[in-house]
């Protein structure tokens, strides 16, 4: 039979308004049974990437991918500093190292606020060429840069200054008091936006000289971080410099352990929880999806019934088998590409609408980032496509069979 | 007439309806033959069994046992996409009730058998314009049947039937739906179709008139068929 012919016959059929307009409406909702279970599944997993993504991609901005440290916060020194620049100049996919200090200390502005921080001591040099930071922070400033939710809390801007205290170097009196011996005072350069509220509200980076004056830990780290080249596996990469490191330090000089991780992998329970989450909001609108699908092959086996007449009259006419399964075929097929068509096309709008006129803000003390971006994945988008359409196919297929184990006669008989 | 060739033929075949006890022998052996452009008129008491023999020949329901055969082919030899081939070839259907299909215009519909035979658009477009003509239903082309009265739709079913000038066109009660008049028309026009295209007609009918202008009728009774004097 000619695809045109096909298409009329099934087009027309679905779009009937004999038999008091029960076909049309019946094919409508199937149709927008599909469209929702479809736009639900693609938003799902648009917003869920969205947030994973752009929580992973602050946090890799931020900081190096993998991360080298002695066990029980331990200091490193530029020996160590060195042997770990040589373990990763002999792993393919491992990068340049940047040594820094990172420690707690307490930040006071121009308001008499007083706030709990983590000081960050970088090279700036070598920071930047492990980090993402050139991106967020531009040329390297020249003192040092708080987080956006921090400079407010303690009233300062650019070109102001903090005090920052450790309290490292605190001594306990008989009467108990803890004496701050170390107070530097530090001009802003910068108050940026790390996109995450962690670093917002509590991150200050500055030059590692001064940290180590503040810390008072002059030629000492507290961990190394390690560049990736572009491609390269981090959890692989640093399950190698894990080994090669253990052997360089327990076995050949230290007899002391230094660890090596990616830096994600500190975060694994948040994404594994995201996974979780995604797993179980999938079972659900998949479910959702499937009861779409159920509903539009009851909706097709219907049509056939309502058009059994027809077919009968079709069959007689001389319509070849292939061609009634043609017809119903082709009907599963226009439900399948309108539905799931209608779904894309809202999950799109939807898309497009977040990422421009109607972001979608959250709570950032909460969810850490404060935009929920949606990140639509063709692949995935594709493959839901796919299984909408095979399903639409194989539920229009058995009312067909059905219709042609009877003889036309049983069709066309007089009622 | 009986020099002309077979255009269908049916021998020893029986049917019958339900299971157990509840059995209905509706045919028991009929032997047939219709030639090339004749009139074939089947009469019978309602429940007699005419649209069931007509729908056996027609090759819309398998007999019991008997043989059924269109232009010479064992129509239940084969598969049923060859018995597909031999309906749009060689059968037409003209229902008691039009069986339009109500989504199509009558240009459309007349159009359909040709388009499954594989037809171009135009050419069938053309086919059925001058059918419907032929039945003076052109200014109706492109009314749906639910826009034309019930003799035109009948009219319609008619030039449908006769689109691939099949050699046979089978006919159940063509007028049980109609008044005097219109059942009149159709009669007229069959026999004048019967003359142009040459076709054999089978008609099922109650209509001692449609009857009577038949070249042969046929009685059906408790299952068998009998020449009836015309
Ligand atoms: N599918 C079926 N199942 C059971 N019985 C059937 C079936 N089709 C027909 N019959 C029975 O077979 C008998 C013949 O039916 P058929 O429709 O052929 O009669 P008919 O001569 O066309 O009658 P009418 O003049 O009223 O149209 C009837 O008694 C009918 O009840
Ligand atoms: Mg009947």
């Amino acid at each position: 039979m000619r695809l045109r012919l096909l298409l009329d016959l099934a087009s027309r059929q679905l779009a009937s308004r004999s038999h008091s307009g029960v076909v049309r409406t019946v094919s409508v909702l199937s149709v927008s049974g599909i469209a929702i279970g479809v736009a639900s599944l693609l938003l799902l997993q648009a917003f869920m990437s969205g947030f994973q993504d752009s929580i992973s991609s602050f946090l890799s901005a931020a900081n190096a991918p993998l991360l080298a440290y002695a066990p029980g916060s331990e200091l490193l020194d530029g020996g160590d500093a060195d042997l770990i620049a040589g373990v990763a100049a002999s792993i393919p996919g491992a990068g340049g190292i940047s040594p820094f200090i990172e420690k707690a200390a307490v930040a006071s502005g121009n308001n008499g606020e007083i706030a709990g921080v983590i000081v960050r001591g970088v090279d700036w040099e070598s920071e930047y060429a492990v980090t993402g930071l050139g991106g967020i922070l531009g040329p390297p400033p020249g003192g040092a840069v708080l987080g956006k939710d921090l400079a407010a809390r303690l009233a300062v801007s650019e070109g102001d200054s903090v005090r920052l205290a450790s309290s490292e170097s605190a001594t306990i009196t008989a009467a108990g008091r803890a004496l701050v011996d170390t107070i530097i005072s530090v001009p802003v350069a910068r108050v940026c936006d790390f996109g995450l509220e962690e670093y917002n509200s509590g991150l200050v980076l500055t030059e590692r000289g001064l940290a180590e004056a503040l810390f008072d830990l002059r030629g000492r780290y507290t961990a190394v971080g390690i560049g990736l080249e572009p491609g390269a596996d981090g959890l692989s990469v640093a399950a190698r410099m894990a080994g090669e490191l253990r052997d360089e330090f327990v076995e050949a000089r230290h007899d002391r352990f230094m660890l090596c991780e990616a830096f994600l992998t500190r975060h694994e329970n948040l994404f594994r929880a995201f996974g979780l989450e995604r797993l179980a909001m999938s079972i659900v609108l998949g479910l959702i999806t499937v009861v779409a699908l159920l509903n539009l092959s009851s909706a097709l086996s219907m049509i056939a019934m309502e058009h059994r007449r027809d077919l009968g009259v079709l069959r007689a006419m001389g319509a070849s088998p292939m061609s009634v399964i043609g017809i119903a075929l082709t009907q599963g097929s226009l439900l399948a590409v309108c539905g799931c068509g209608a779904g894309m096309a809202f999950a799109l709008v939807v898309q497009a609408l977040a990422d421009t006129i109607l972001p979608i803000r959250l709570e950032s003390s909460v969810y850490w980032i404060d935009v929920l971006p949606a990140r639509l994945d063709p692949g995935f988008a594709a493959a839901v496509a796919a299984f909408t359409v095979m399903a639409c196919l194989l539920a229009s297929l058995f009312p067909a069979l059905r219709s042609l184990s009877v003889p036309p006669a049983e069709c066309v008989r007089n009622e | 007439m009986s020099e002309q060739p077979a255009v269908m033929a049916c021998e020893g075949v029986t049917k019958s309806y339900g299971q157990g006890d509840s059995v209905i022998s509706v045919l028991r052996g009929i032997d047939m033959i219709v030639h090339r452009g004749e009139i074939v008129a089947v009469t019978g008491p309602s429940g007699s069994g005419k649209s069931t023999l007509l729908n056996i020949l027609g090759i819309l329901e398998p007999p019991d046992s008997g043989r059924v055969t269109i232009s010479g082919t064992d129509a239940w030899a084969s598969g049923e996409a060859r018995r597909a081939l031999l309906r749009n070839r060689n059968l037409g259907f003209v229902f008691q009730f039009h069986h339009l299909l109500e989504e199509f215009t009558l240009l459309e519909n007349t159009m359909l058998p040709a388009l499954l035979a594989g037809r171009s658009r135009r050419e069938a477009a053309g086919l059925a314009a001058d059918l419907l003509e032929e039945v003076s239903l052109t200014p109706r082309a492109s009314h749906f049947p639910s826009q034309v009265s019930g003799g035109e739709r009948q009219r319609a079913a008619v030039a449908r039937a006769l689109v691939c000038s099949p050699g046979v066109v089978l006919a159940d009660e063509p007028t049980g739906n109609l008044d005097a008049a219109n059942g009149g028309k159709l009669q007229l026009l069959m026999r004048s179709l019967c003359g142009t295209h040459g076709q054999a007609f089978v008609i099922a009918t109650h209509s001692e008139s449609l009857a009577a202008g038949a070249d042969r009728v046929l009685r059906l009774s408790e299952g068998r068929l009998s020449a009836c004097p015309v």
